[in-house]
């Protein structure tokens, strides 16, 4: 009874719940709802069947098949193929550790810096309660700070790199 | 007996060196990614070599598969990135998804052609697959992936990193589409839809 009071929906709306019914992607409150409807509304049953019709046919598609020589051409290609070791045997996480700890300690650093800089009192700019004097920040030595961290970080990549290659060399 | 060897004793046992082992692979999951890449190239061997590409580089990154998902899903994760650079490097394209294009996919690949020539019956599933064949490359993957490959929205997700959500619509679509597409070319062979 209830069904017959459900507020008009259109035709895409209906389809799109419908699937999500049929496939079973819905919650089991929405899947009665949907049920419901579809037991009691003409419409929703009619275009249920509809779906229903072209979901039990998609389900019995069959895969393409290729040729006879297609398992024997992958496998003739894997033997000369060279496995390679899991990326975790190579990457450091120290070093990725690492990288993440700059950035956390940069941001911090911006955060403490700025945080004296906030004008609390000043109710006449509230859009924006402080001011960010470039002049007092020295760009430069920034710059060189992080070059320099940047720099330590590619020398110990370099490293773990050519201890890798040369691991796999021998 | 291959049936019941399971995806993860596999990978264990060609890590530990024996490479035929792989093979259980190959002939378990070989139909579903040919299926995948015939979905983006017009011929058979080209589809072939985009499935063989993808089992190499499946073998060779085997070590770093690491059991959070089901290997079909890594390993037609790996077919879909496949597929998507082959024709990127060949065309440069966008994959088409328009509704619109669904004619001109149709007529370039021969099928409106064919399927107005319609008389010797035929069966379902070979008129279904022509249908799903019409689509554009991005909704029949998403179809043979949920219907044939028997993968999951999330798992779709994964595969084509897309969110859950956003698979859902796209399905969604690419069922809509299809249904044109029978309605259209298809009437009477597949009137019951």
């Amino acid at each position: 009874m209830i069904v017959n009071f459900i507020p008009a929906m259109g035709k895409e709306e209906m389809e799109m719940q419908l699937w999500s019914y049929i496939d079973k992607t819905c919650s089991d409150a929405e899947a009665q709802r949907i049920a419901a409807l579809v037991a009691g509304n003409k419409q929703w049953q009619a275009a249920h069947q509809q779906l229903l019709a072209l979901h039990r046919t998609l389900t019995v598609i069959e895969p393409g098949q290729p040729s006879m020589r297609f398992s024997k051409d992958v496998m003739e290609a894997i033997s000369v193929a060279q496995p390679v070791p899991a990326s975790k045997s190579y990457v450091n996480p120290w070093v990725l550790r690492g990288v993440m700890a700059v950035f956390v300690l940069l941001l911090a650093v911006i955060f403490i810096y700025t945080l004296p800089l906030i004008n609390w009192s000043s109710a006449a700019r509230p859009a924006m309660p402080f001011r960010f004097d470039l002049s007092k920040l020295d760009i430069g030595k920034w710059w060189m700070a992080i070059a320099g961290v940047n720099i330590v970080l590619l020398i110990i990549f370099l490293d773990a790199f050519f201890r890798f290659k040369t691991k796999h060399a021998r | 007996m291959q049936e019941q060897i399971k995806d993860a004793d596999i990978i264990q046992q060609v890590l530990k060196g024996q490479q035929a082992v792989f093979s259980i692979l190959v002939d378990r999951y070989g139909h579903f990614v040919f299926t995948i890449a015939l979905k983006y190239v017009n011929s058979r061997e080209e589809a072939e070599e985009l499935a063989q590409d993808t089992f190499v580089k499946a073998y060779r990154f085997l070590a770093d598969f690491n059991n959070k998902s089901k290997f079909s899903t890594w390993l037609y994760t790996i077919a879909h990135n496949t597929c998507l650079s082959f024709l990127r490097k060949k065309q440069g394209i966008t994959i088409a998804a328009d509704e619109e294009q669904i004619n001109m996919i149709a007529e370039r690949s021969g099928m409106a052609e064919q399927a107005s020539h319609l008389g010797e019956s035929r069966s379902q599933k070979k008129v279904l697959a022509e249908a799903i064949h019409m689509l554009p490359p991005a909704d029949a993957e998403l179809i043979n992936l949920f219907y044939m490959a028997g993968q999951s929205i999330e798992e779709i997700g994964l595969i084509t990193g897309m969110d859950a959500n956003n698979v859902k619509v796209k399905l969604f679509r690419a069922r809509q589409k299809l249904r044109s597409i029978i309605e259209k070319y298809y009437r009477d062979e597949l009137s019951y839809l």
